[in-house]
């Protein structure tokens, strides 16, 4: 019997469905899919909080356009947000994977290595990154701090003068969103590698017995067992990475604050300066309603890329 | 239209009641004004909360005074939902560039009226007034100044053969060259500490006689010769004469900020420089020299101030009226101020303020006075123009790929140049 | 032996799930499990290395939170000192004092419990609720309504921010206001309109439904044929059976709740309102960050959500797992 039929079927069942959605319908109704229609509404409006929002068209969408054909600033939040998730989604996704399958290689102590690795996920991420941002100051930071250490080290191992010069990382456009990276995935690390424990569980223990009597290596193991089995966690970490990563705000805002010289300002961060700064919450609304249509897409593809590869073993 | 639909869409739910309920208030209260402060520390909060509002409290019977402490990082969007959800507060402090973008979206209450009645506005020094003025009419009281001037170390200076401080650009060139000391590419004495800011930049302009805009705000200015002169001297100080390092010299074990720790010579700086010098350095002050910045075809300081504004949305005008003016009486003022080191905008304050009395014991307060000297001769504000924010991030990204040499100063100021004009132009288009 | 049969026979491909005897109990124990095969006699000398890796990673992961709490034990002459300072010279166990009575903390603790507590279980049993629906009840329109509330989760919360701000603003009947929501302040600066928007959360249905859709349908089958009403079978089968996954959504919940930082900022405006996010602020002034206080006053802030963590993590993988989202 398939299990998506159902033995006995209800009557009334729409009725009783629409009961049970209905509070929690209600309140997502009234705050938030109101509040998206209402800002779907404005993204055609020109809105600067005070006066009544007034129908523009889409010229705020038109500008969008303009500004990415003029690499304008838009253009720039764009390409940063980009270069954010290129930096943190693939290295994120892979040291956690390793991550889990070491935590789930049956040593003592996992509990303790997990809670360690799951830590960075528990704390705020203002705290967070006033941490970090202490941990990046060219001056007193502990990252040029460790450089220093790390020069003195090869000096005396390899008898010469090796000096790995102090770097400005916040301060520096280069580096700047880097810097942000790395601390992002220090930060998600954990919260991936539990979702990633979780589907390495779900994995039958037989087929590794099977396979070690078959005589696999561990690498064929992965190979042959662990990775196909893991890709639909694998698919829903990369769609929830990807959301997660093109609406990143909160360490930008409060390490460089888009800065140095727009090294870092992301979609967000452009939406919420709009917005608030300078009060044009028109063409906020336009920006944030273009990154839904990006995130949408790269959600389809993602979930097109990762679909198929239902593997089955006896 | 979408006001009123998101006002009438709660009414479709059934729980209103019950949530309003959990909602309510209490029905009778006092009258609440609500004052939002974003320059304070400790001591400002106590001087506020324990002696300044008990005191305004007590003379109002009736009245409770709310104040917030909202920093500078978040003062933008809680002003901003506010007005939008029309629970704007009665008094707020905003910063220099406020003044336009909160008049023209009719933010801030003109004060005309009352100021008329008031008549002390000729106390205040010009520049810290202008900030406060939008289109000829007065928008706010301004709360603190600082004024920026030249430090100078005047050891210094005199070895290398200046007996007065520089006067011109080619002068101040010239000392900085003669007290520079490199060992390689790194400085052991910086001829100048100079930020990489566009208010910097803004100052030099002025000094060579330039405008950022034209006279009625809807053109830049910025591809003037006069504007590519100052950036071209500005960018000279970093990279042809070499006075300043670019990356920002590290600051000394301690926090010690660069000046104070001896490592530059001369810096151009509001009044925190000497504050600084005082905490780190004591035994330096006496060869602390203020000058006004060197001019070019006129001499100017520029001056930041921040001000208090009324909420056009106040219930309650003639009170939050009476707040201000309490606030601004010169010992309160001076109290203020006092405990964030800057500058009381009016002269009276100056007067009140034992930090700054002629005949104090403080050593602080003769160069302190040259301050307010330069600040009521020379003092220029920021003109008024309602899209500050949007302007200065521009700026500064047009002013550092100048000195970052990315560009040179002229084609920065005609990139930049043109984006200001449309920006402006966009104004113009709104208002029809 | 007995384990492996009982995994590696029984369970259907993609659900961890397992019932036995009708109780659903999954089968099992996350902390003996193991990917690869265990050697006996060489599982010492096998562990070293993983054991090095894993510690190194750890390390590197705590050294902001010791770095934290390094200063917030500092007197603040040593916070701006290169080479940096790990152990104070006197731990400034003061500064913890210092820092709780810079503002009303404990008021803001309360607030904030109050506000991570409501979040909680609103989103369990609201998201629960919808989740069932969409997971086991047909009606029309379902999928489409789920994809609208997927798709929700995609719009940046910062364009929502004002609209929310003044539809409460105008709740009729709150806060003063009249019954066309006018005259007073509406569910501004009250719990009500804090916890209300984020009631129910696009998240919170997306991970129970896919939950709910792979508990067998045997059970509540049967339960029906008994003539058990849906409301029975939800509260009475599915619930219990998703303890690890309320777990998990409760403990998400609750920490980015705890964690908040810019509505909270926005809808109080009363210091006795305020949450604790919020109050760390008063540290951070325009020209000086008392670093001292604010790491100490982060590290208390941090305590009470990683007990909840602690607390409930033995569900939490399992938890993970059992929301279906292997398959």
């Amino acid at each position: 019997m398939s299990p998506n039929t159902r033995m006995i079927a209800k009557p009334s069942e729409s009725r009783i469905a629409w009961l049970f959605l209905s509070p929690g319908l209600a309140l997502f109704f009234l705050f938030v899919l109101i509040p998206v229609v209402a800002a779907f509404y404005l993204s055609f409006c020109r809105y600067d909080i005070i006066h009544s929002p007034s129908w523009i068209g889409a010229q705020n969408y038109a500008r969008i356009w303009k500004d990415l054909a003029n690499h304008g600033v838009f253009y720039l939040s764009l390409r940063n947000t980009a270069q954010y998730a290129v930096a943190t989604i693939p290295i994120g996704m892979v040291l956690a994977l390793a991550l889990a399958l070491l935590v789930n290689a049956g040593l003592r102590g996992v509990t303790l290595y997990r809670t360690t690795y799951y830590l960075p996920v528990v704390t705020s991420l203002v705290a967070v990154s006033l941490v970090w941002m202490w941990l990046y100051d060219p001056n007193y930071g502990l990252l040029n701090y460790g450089l220093e250490l790390v020069s003195r080290g090869l000096s005396l191992l390899t008898g010469r003068q090796v000096l790995l010069p102090p770097q400005t990382w916040l301060a520096d456009p280069g580096q700047a969103m880097l810097a942000i990276a790395v601390m992002s995935i220090w930060k998600g690390l954990g919260y991936n590698m539990v979702i990633y424990l979780a589907g390495l569980q779900g994995i039958p223990e037989h087929l590794y017995e099977a396979a070690v009597i078959d005589g696999a290596t561990p690498w064929q193991r992965f190979r042959a067992i662990t990775w196909p089995l893991l890709k639909p966690t694998t698919a829903f970490i990369l769609v929830v990475s990807v959301i997660g990563a093109s609406q990143v705000f909160g360490q930008v805002y409060v390490m460089t604050n888009g800065g140095p010289n727009n090294a870092t300002t992301v979609i967000v961060h452009q939406i919420f300066q709009n917005a608030f700064s300078f009060m044009k919450m028109g063409y906020a609304s336009a920006m944030a309603f273009v990154l839904f249509g990006l995130i949408f897409l790269l959600s389809l593809i993602n979930l097109r890329l990762l679909r198929g590869g239902q593997v089955d073993y006896v | 239209m979408l006001r009123r639909l998101l006002q009438l869409a709660p009414l479709c739910l059934l729980l209103t009641a019950a949530l309003a309920i959990c909602g309510c208030g209490p029905r009778h209260r006092p009258i609440e004004l609500e004052l939002w402060i974003a320059d304070f520390n400790q001591d400002t909060r106590d001087l506020l909360d324990k002696q300044l509002v008990p005191r305004f409290e007590a003379a109002h019977p009736g009245v409770k005074v709310n104040t917030q402490y909202i920093s500078w990082t978040h003062l933008d969007e809680k002003l901003t939902i506010s007005f939008a959800g029309g629970v704007a507060p009665d008094v707020f402090q905003v910063g220099a560039e406020y003044v336009g973008g909160l008049a023209y979206r009719g933010m801030a209450q003109p004060l005309d009226a009352y100021l008329e009645q008031w008549g002390q506005a000729g106390d205040y020094f010009p520049a810290s007034w202008n900030t406060c003025v939008y289109q000829g009419k007065v928008y706010g009281l301004p709360y603190l100044s600082a004024p920026r001037v030249l430090l100078y170390r005047k050891d210094l200076l005199a070895k290398a053969g200046f007996q007065k401080p520089p006067d011109t650009w080619e002068e101040l060139a010239q000392a900085a060259q003669r007290m520079t000391v490199k060992r390689g590419p790194v400085f052991d004495m910086a001829g100048m500490n100079l930020p990489v800011s566009w208010q910097l930049f803004v100052e030099f302009l002025w000094e060579n006689g330039g405008q950022i805009f034209s006279e009625d705000g809807t053109r830049s200015m910025l591809d003037s010769p006069e504007a590519v002169e100052a950036l071209q001297f500005y960018c000279d100080l970093y990279n042809k004469y070499q006075v300043c390092p670019t990356a920002g010299m590290p600051v000394a074990g301690g926090a010690i900020p660069v000046f104070a720790s001896q490592r530059a010579a001369m810096e151009i700086m509001n009044q925190f420089g000497l504050y600084n010098v005082q905490k780190y350095a004591p035994e330096l002050l006496p060869e602390v020299g203020i000058a006004p910045t060197p001019r070019r075809k006129q001499r100017v300081v520029s001056v930041y101030t921040d001000w208090l504004a009324m909420s056009p949305q106040s219930a309650h005008k003639e009170l939050a009226w009476e707040l201000m003016t309490f606030l601004m009486e010169p010992k309160n003022l001076a109290a203020y101020n006092a405990t964030l080191f800057f500058i009381p905008p009016r002269r009276s304050a100056v007067e009140a303020a034992d930090f700054m009395k002629r005949n104090s014991q403080a050593t602080l307060a003769p160069q302190l006075q040259e301050f307010v000297s330069l600040m009521d001769r020379y003092g220029r504000s920021l003109p008024a123009i309602p899209e500050w924010f949007e302007i200065r991030t521009g700026l500064q990204s047009a002013i550092s790929a100048a000195i970052y040499q990315t560009k040179t100063p002229e084609q920065a100021l005609r990139d930049y140049s043109r984006e200001l004009d449309e920006l402006l132009a966009e104004r113009a288009r709104v208002r029809e | 032996m007995t384990k492996i049969n009982r995994r590696g026979a029984e369970t259907p491909r993609g659900m961890g799930f397992k019932t036995r005897n009708g109780r659903g109990t999954p089968a099992s124990n996350s902390d003996s499990f193991s990917a690869s095969p265990r050697l006996r006699g060489k599982a010492v000398l096998r562990e070293i290395p993983l054991h090095l890796l894993l510690a190194l990673g750890a390390v590197t992961m705590i050294l902001p939170f010791l770095w934290m709490l390094s200063t917030s034990l500092k007197p603040e002459s040593q916070i701006f000192r290169f080479p940096p300072v790990w152990i104070p010279g006197n731990w400034e166990w003061r500064n913890y004092r210092a820092a709780m009575e810079a503002a009303p903390f404990g008021r803001y603790f309360l607030n904030t419990a109050i506000f991570a507590t409501a979040a909680t279980i609103s989103n369990l049993l609201f998201c629960s609720m919808a989740a069932y629906a969409f997971a086991r009840l047909r009606f029309r329109g379902r999928d489409v309504l789920f994809i609208l509330v997927l798709g929700t989760m995609m719009i940046p919360g910062q364009v929502t921010m004002v609209p929310v701000f003044i539809m409460l603003k105008h709740w009729p009947l709150a806060g003063g206001n009249d019954l066309l929501g006018a005259g007073g302040h509406g569910l501004l600066n009250s719990f009500t309109g804090l916890v209300l928007p984020g009631a129910v959360g696009a998240f919170g249905i997306f991970l129970l439904r896919q939950f709910f859709m792979t508990l067998p349908r045997e059970l509540e089958d049967a339960a029906r044929i008994d003539g058990c009403s849906e409301a029975g079978i939800y509260w009475r089968i599915i619930l219990p059976l998703s303890r690890p996954a309320l777990a998990t959504l409760g403990i998400f919940t609750f920490t980015a709740a705890w964690n908040e930082f810019l509505w909270p900022l926005l809808i109080m405006s009363k210091d006795s309102m305020k949450t604790l996010q919020v109050g760390l602020q008063v540290f951070q002034t325009q020209y000086v960050t008392r670093w001292d206080l604010l790491m100490a006053g982060t590290v208390v802030v941090t305590i009470p959500v990683l007990i909840i963590f602690l607390a409930g993590q033995r569900y939490f993988t399992k938890g993970i797992a059992l929301s279906g989202i292997k398959g």
